[in-house]
């Protein structure tokens, strides 16, 4: 019969305790990484996926109550132009656009006379 | 019957008394806790046989001992022990808890207990028989010790042991751990609790490890339903992206807001607004130097950063995104 030491048996359990409560600490810091990770990624996906929708959206407002506005849309950028606007429509468009979520690149209105002006502006 | 020796012949052994352990005897000791004894055993206390073993060394003939004895003595927790004396060995087998026992029954403590001799070493030289108790003796018979009852032989003397004996060198020590010594009921509800701690532990481990993989999963899910790059890095850098769009597209927003809120005066106009790379600026005509500070004036409370600049009749306003 092999005799063993029940102070071995103790010590082996005790390395055997220490070992496990090392990968057990261990383990749980994995797991609050993860979690803390996990709320990151949650977080900035939501905010990207919001963001995404803001700003990924094609320009589509429609231009025909705006007959000298002319549209040219080149892959996901929109220009619009007029040589000649009443400020009336001018105001309009401008106020649908910026009360929209657009990204205006760029703009450049120039006022011909008091009713009229000239408008480029080019919408990613 | 036990017999106090006083062990005059070892040296190292000079103040430590000598008892010679039988467990028919009916003396009773009371030892002060830290005084030492030597314990002779007496033959119904261990398991004994002379052999010729075949090996050279008794380091060799050591590891043979327990399969001698197979078969022989009954199942227990034995130590075994061995010297050698001309071609034989003489092989023992003996049990600490037996001894301790024994020991116990006569009041020696455990811890009384220096060194265990067998009466075969120490007394293979006896003349005859020696009475140990009232129904048993010592006897040698071929080279062994035995016991023997008194009535078989006629000449029977006294145990003197004093006389007979001079301790030799074959000699063992109890182990230091023994089940019943221990207190195998402590040791074992230490053992189990620790046991059931570690279960425990490997439990909640198991739990840890299986939630951290659930969460790598969600993760994962996350990242597919909402088309994220691989790396955190890279969506980071998106977000960023992302950021600095929606603070120019509100800024510009917010400063057409202001620009269109200035309060113009008689034929003060604004004639040009534009939008170049990140810079807002809006031209107004027929001003004078007084535009040029209600401008300032105005948007100093929006703390923007702007600048204005007047030149013929015009004033620039540029304000920066």
């Amino acid at each position: 019969m092999i005799r063993v030491n029940p102070s071995y048996i103790g010590i082996f359990l005790g390395a055997l305790l220490i070992l496990f409560a090392f990968s057990l600490n261990q383990a749980h810091n994995q797991y609050y990484e993860a979690q803390s990770q996990y709320k990151e990624s949650l977080k900035l996906a939501t905010q990207l996926k919001s963001l995404k929708q803001l700003y990924s959206r094609r320009f589509s407002i429609s231009t025909r109550a705006y007959p000298s506005v002319t549209k040219k849309t080149n892959g996901g950028k929109t220009t619009l132009t007029s040589k000649e606007i009443t400020l009336q429509n001018l105001n309009s468009l401008m106020g649908k656009i910026l009360n929209s979520t657009y990204r205006i690149e760029s703009l450049q209105i120039k006022k011909l006379n008091d009713t009229k002006a000239s408008f480029e502006m080019s919408i990613k | 019957m036990f017999t106090k020796l006083s062990n005059k012949f070892t040296k190292l052994n000079n103040k430590i008394e000598t008892i010679f352990l039988d467990p028919n005897s009916q003396t009773i000791y009371e030892l002060p806790e830290n005084e030492k004894v030597n314990l002779v055993l007496s033959p119904s206390l261990y398991w004994v046989k002379k052999v010729a073993i075949p090996v050279k060394y008794t380091r060799e003939a050591r590891k043979l001992v327990p399969s001698i004895f197979e078969n022989i003595i009954p199942e227990g927790d034995f130590n075994y022990t061995l010297y050698k004396k001309g071609e034989y060995y003489f092989i023992f087998a003996y049990e600490d808890e037996t001894i301790i026992e024994a020991a116990k029954k006569v009041g020696i403590k455990r811890s009384n207990i220096e060194y265990i001799y067998f009466a075969q070493s120490e007394m293979q030289n006896t003349i005859g028989a020696i009475k140990i108790n009232e129904k048993q003796s010592l006897y040698v018979q071929n080279d062994i010790v035995v016991l023997v009852p008194c009535c078989w032989i006629e000449e029977i003397s006294e145990l003197d042991i004093q006389n007979l004996i001079s301790l030799s060198k074959h000699r063992v020590k109890l182990k230091r751990y023994s089940y019943k010594y221990t207190g195998n009921s402590s040791h074992y509800k230490l053992i189990a609790a620790t046991f059931v701690l570690l279960v425990m532990m490997i439990v909640q481990y198991q739990i840890t490890t299986n939630k951290t993989e659930e969460i790598f999963k969600l993760k994962e899910r996350l990242f597919s339903d909402n088309n994220l790059k691989p790396t955190m890095l890279q969506n980071r850098s998106m977000l960023s992206k992302y950021k600095n769009i929606y603070t120019k597209q509100t800024n510009i927003r917010q400063y057409l807001s202001y620009i269109l809120s200035i309060n113009l005066m008689g034929a003060e106009k604004m004639s040009d607004l534009s939008l170049r790379d990140k810079m807002l600026q809006a031209i107004f005509i027929n001003a004078s130097k007084e535009t040029e500070l209600r401008i300032n004036k105005t948007l100093n409370k929006k703390n923007i950063s702007f600048k204005t600049e007047f030149k013929n009749d015009k004033v620039f306003l540029r304000i920066f995104l």
